[in-house]
């Protein structure tokens, strides 16, 4: 059959020495970026990205994908051991997660939550090998109307799924949109909000913003907070779980993967939105909610199956349409843009070794995880013991050095001092970041089709509900900007949200 | 301490300035003026190793990407004119761009000089595989009979392949309408789904999807045939007259760069060229190896500035 | 305790989203409109513009009926600190090279903190600058000065 194959052709080239050693790197950079506060994978990515120029395309994606997929397993350890999310996927974690550290059943909360994510990571790649490839069909009868339609999705979806206000979620996105603008406009070649600055031409760069709004925003509100910073470390009895949770975990995971494969491949998903969505959904199902809070095991299982699952099934729209579902996904495929691969339907007939290279070393990376992490634990945790005031320095210099690093050019760092200060002020005023990003990145996607489809049309427009695979996509956004608006969905997004 | 040790090393050398007799004497700068990975990035790399090993001196390949070009080419326009700094330039950054753009930080005729060409890619005409036209004959009637639809695409506006198209346009007198992508490959995508008609794109880009089927060339616009793709006529030969387009990639550098130094890289780089493992390694690039005499490229370089000048201006395509 | 209407994140959102609306609009005027069957540069911009300005407008007027939440105090000595040290770094890098840009940055970052250690700052700061030298520029190659270019 094909697809074995394939997954031979991919084996052997993930297995190789060097790949392997790779995907190991990769992996265990995530996990400390995970765990370290003030770093999320999208910051971590960004920085580690120049490195990846000088490495060959596979490896440089199977390090940057470790990254990613790693962060979510270190961001777990930090969330259950000190209720502090090493990102925003793991704020849900933390709930029950330290809930039952406190109870001194942080072993299991850690096991459970490593088996949970094996497992999601096993089923996803086993859902991107079988659904990337006929995916790659569909992917050639999406015109520019087809891709229009489905960034509005995205947009809509980043509104309606971003926490708290949803008007302040929209303001981001839009305000996203107009800063994904800034630049030399493909239609006309006109330069536009470039204030005459000749590097600006390009746009702003992706680095610089996400550096700016998701590190150093962060790293000054971390310092305005408390005096000192007390991190209550739960001592650790026993790994692993009893009868009982496990049994109590098994249907949490496995719908948690579910949720998490979905939710990752829509543009505007993500690991994020999987992990709550996971938690409400086990919350909903369970048969005595208050557990939940104080404890509950399914709260952790499910949320954390579920943003492994969607980390790693959001490489496929990037793989299969050119598309990237989220930001972290973003910059992994400007790494290899600059490599001279072009993300796209063409990457898995053109570059097979590319392509299922990648998909085995998610296997073996989350066997990496699995097996590395349960025993690490200590070492991650005496790493917590850094004084912030000795790690944020480090973490600021490596984070210019990271921005001068994509072009040499200092003009991007620059730029990170912009963003930091527009994150702050977000902050603040309690705007979220996240859905900034997206609109930044989906944006100037989403007006190059549009005009792109009318000039096609030859200024029908029309064209949007003519083409079968445009139209049930708009009437997805329409659905759910009702849905949305809707008092009844309002009131259970507060419920969710105020937890 | 280790840095006091590098300050003092450093001090002492600067008892040293380099004299022309005795170049190179300390290491090269090679400056790419597009992303890294790119094309020019590869030939750059190339330039790098083969005259570092010749010259036994060390080169350095410096990435500095940005307003199509023009950030990198502007660097070395005013880098100091004694050798050290070069660039790679293409037809795209260093002989369009002076007229595509309305500011430029440079002035390409006074400010740089071609020191050596390195290597030519040709440019091919592709349509999709179900599309009516089978050749540029057909294209061009399909073309004439309804004004104004026939769509074609290209990697950017005011691009070489843009620029390529309008020429066919304006010696075949017909009205195209130009649909414009970011970067060739999206582009292509459309064209072989058959939502955009033709396509004007690099020769390396195609090569594989012609020989797969998934493209038909129509047409390759350098005079002589393409090697990789012996059975693509010309432009010429399809009838459209006075048709010579490459894209071309060669090293530059500020203008008043010594004589003896930029003959010496001028006479360097073409004894590279000559290698017989050149000729291999870029025909797998798709493309070819291009000696030039040093007074030649001189001329060549103002020639291009004016040809593609000519033809921006005829587009009407600007950035500003 | 009623918040002070001043004070509210909400009416300070609104400022800022209709500033940025009405900045974004009027360079938006500037480039060619075009019609919505054929779209110039400037029509996406100024639509997002207008709404932008009409979410300030809103949060403004939210503000007036339910004021929410009041800013927190801030510390400006963290905000100068970590993005002057990046500012800082930007900066240095072309003249004085990667060592003195990374260990300047480093020091003034320290500063942020909530500790004023002067030597352990100072002695941070060497070991950083140190470290990424190393890290960067020799085994990964940054194409970057390690000391001041003027020396060269």
């Amino acid at each position: 059959m094909e697809l074995i194959d394939h997954l031979i052709l991919g084996f052997t080239v993930a297995l190789s020495p060097q790949n392997l050693l790779y995907c190991f790197l990769g992996v265990t950079v995530g996990t400390l970026i995970g765990v370290l506060p003030g770093i999320g994978p999208l910051a971590g990515v960004a920085m580690l990205l120049p490195l990846t120029y000088v490495l060959a395309p596979t490896s440089a994606v199977i390090m940057l994908a470790g990254i990613f997929y790693g962060a979510q397993y270190g961001g777990s350890i930090t969330s259950i051991l000190v209720n502090m999310p090493g990102d925003a996927s793991a704020v849900v974690t933390c709930i029950d997660g330290h809930a039952m550290a406190r109870q001194g059943r942080a072993g299991p909360a850690l096991a459970i939550s490593a088996i949970g994510s094996f497992f999601a990571g096993c089923v996803a790649t086993l859902a991107i090998m079988l659904l990337a490839p006929p995916l790659t069909t569909v992917a050639l009868r999406f015109g520019p109307a087809e891709y229009f339609a489905l960034m509005t999705v995205g947009l809509v979806m980043a509104i309606s799924l971003a926490q708290g206000d949803q008007l302040k979620g929209c303001a981001m996105v839009v305000l996203g949109l107009v800063l994904g603008i800034t630049g030399t406009d493909v239609q006309t070649g006109t330069l536009r909000y470039t204030f005459g600055i000749a590097k600006l031409g390009d746009g702003i760069d992706l680095v610089s913003v996400a550096i700016g709004l998701f590190g150093l925003s962060h790293i000054i509100l971390n310092l305005e907070g408390a005096t000192r910073r007390h991190l209550e470390l739960a001592k650790i009895k026993s790994l692993m779980p009893s009868r009982e949770e496990f049994s109590a975990s098994a249907r949490p995971i496995v719908r948690g993967t579910i949720l998490g494969s979905i939710l990752g491949v829509l543009p505007g998903g993500g690991a994020v939105l999987s992990s709550f969505a996971s938690y409400t959904l086990e919350k909903r199902l369970a048969r005595d909610p208050s557990r939940f809070g104080n404890g509950a095991i399914e709260g952790v299982a499910g949320p954390e199956s579920a943003n492994n699952a969607a980390s790693q099934t959001s490489l496929v729209p990037l793989m299969t349409l050119g598309i990237p579902p989220n930001p972290v996904i973003a910059l992994i495929g400007g790494a290899l843009i600059v490599q001279g691969v072009i993300p796209g339907p063409e990457i898995i007939s053109k570059q097979p070794d590319l392509f299922w290279g990648i998909v085995a070393s998610m296997w073996i990376g989350n066997i990496m995880l699995l097996i590395l992490n349960l025993p690490l634990v200590g070492i991650w945790v005496s790493l917590l013991r850094i004084p912030y005031q000795m790690l944020f320095p480090a973490i600021i210099l490596f984070s210019c050095i990271g921005a001068y690093s994509v072009d040499n050019s200092t003009f991007a760092v620059w730029l990170c001092v912009v963003f930091g200060l527009l994150g702050y002020v977000l902050l603040k005023l309690e705007f979220e970041p996240g859905p900034l990003l997206l609109g930044f990145i989906l944006g100037p996607m989403m007006e190059e089709n549009l005009r792109r489809a009318m000039l096609l049309s030859h200024g029908d427009a029309t064209v949007f509900v003519r083409e079968p695979i445009s139209l049930v996509l708009l009437l997805i956004a329409l659905g759910l900007v009702i849905v949305m608006a809707l008092p009844k969905a309002r009131d259970k997004r507060k419920e969710v949200f105020s937890e | 301490m280790k840095r006091v040790m590098l300050a003092v090393a450093m001090m002492l050398g600067l008892g040293t300035i380099p004299a022309h007799a005795a170049y190179p004497e300390k290491a090269i700068k090679i400056v790419v003026p597009y992303a890294a990975g790119g094309t020019a990035d590869i030939f750059a790399r190339f330039v790098a190793e083969r005259l570092g090993t010749k010259w036994k001196n060390e080169f350095i390949v410096e990435v500095r990407a940005g307003a199509g070009g023009n950030i990198g080419s502007d660097y070395v326009a005013k880098a100091a004119p004694d050798g050290y700094t070069l660039l790679l330039g293409t037809s795209g950054s260093n002989a369009v761009n002076p007229t595509l753009y309305k500011t430029m930080p440079y002035k390409a005729e006074k400010d740089l000089v071609l020191v050596a060409l390195v290597a030519e890619t040709a440019n091919v005409l592709v349509t999709g595989p179900n599309h009516p036209g089978n050749s540029i004959e057909e294209l061009v009637a399909l073309a004439r009979s309804k004004p104004g639809k026939v769509t074609y695409a290209s990697s950017g506006n005011g691009s070489v392949l843009h620029l390529s198209s309008v020429l066919l346009a304006n010696k075949k007198n017909v009205q195209i309408l130009h649909v414009p992508y970011k970067g060739t490959a999206p582009a292509l995508i459309d064209v072989i789904a058959g939502r955009v008609d033709f396509m004007i794109a690099n020769g390396p880009s195609v090569v594989g999807d012609i020989k797969g089927k998934k493209l038909k060339a129509l047409a390759a616009t350098t005079s002589k045939r393409v090697a990789a793709l012996p059975d693509v006529p010309t432009m010429m030969e399809a009838g459209v007259e006075g048709y010579d387009l490459s894209s071309w990639f060669g090293v530059l550098a500020p203008a008043r760069i010594p004589d003896e130094v930029r003959l010496k890289l001028n006479a360097a780089i073409r004894e590279v060229l000559a290698e017989p493992t050149t000729r291999e390694r870029f025909l797998a690039l798709g493309a070819e190896p291009v000696p030039m005499d040093a007074e030649t490229a001189r001329q060549f370089f103002l020639s291009e500035l004016k040809k593609w000048g000519d033809l921006v201006r005829a587009s009407g395509a600007q950035v500003d | 305790m009623r918040t002070v209407l001043v004070r509210s994140k909400e009416l300070w959102s609104g400022v800022l989203f209709v500033t940025i609306g009405v900045v974004v609009v009027s360079m938006a005027l500037k480039y060619p409109t075009g019609t919505p069957s054929r779209m110039g540069p400037g029509f996406f911009p100024l639509v997002l513009g207008c709404i932008l300005a009409l979410l300030g407008l809103i949060f403004l007027a939210r503000a007036g009926v339910r004021p929410g939440n009041s800013l927190s105090g801030w510390n400006p000595i963290a905000l100068v600190c970590v993005l002057g040290s990046v500012a800082l770094f930007a900066a240095l890098l072309e003249p004085l090279g990667l060592a003195m840009a990374a260990f300047v940055s480093v020091v003034l970052a320290c500063a942020a903190g909530h500790e004023r250690r002067w030597g352990q700052a100072l002695a941070l700061g060497v070991g950083l600058a140190l470290f990424v030298v190393v890290l960067f520029v020799m085994l990964l190659k940054l194409q970057v000065g390690i000391v001041p270019s003027l020396w060269n």
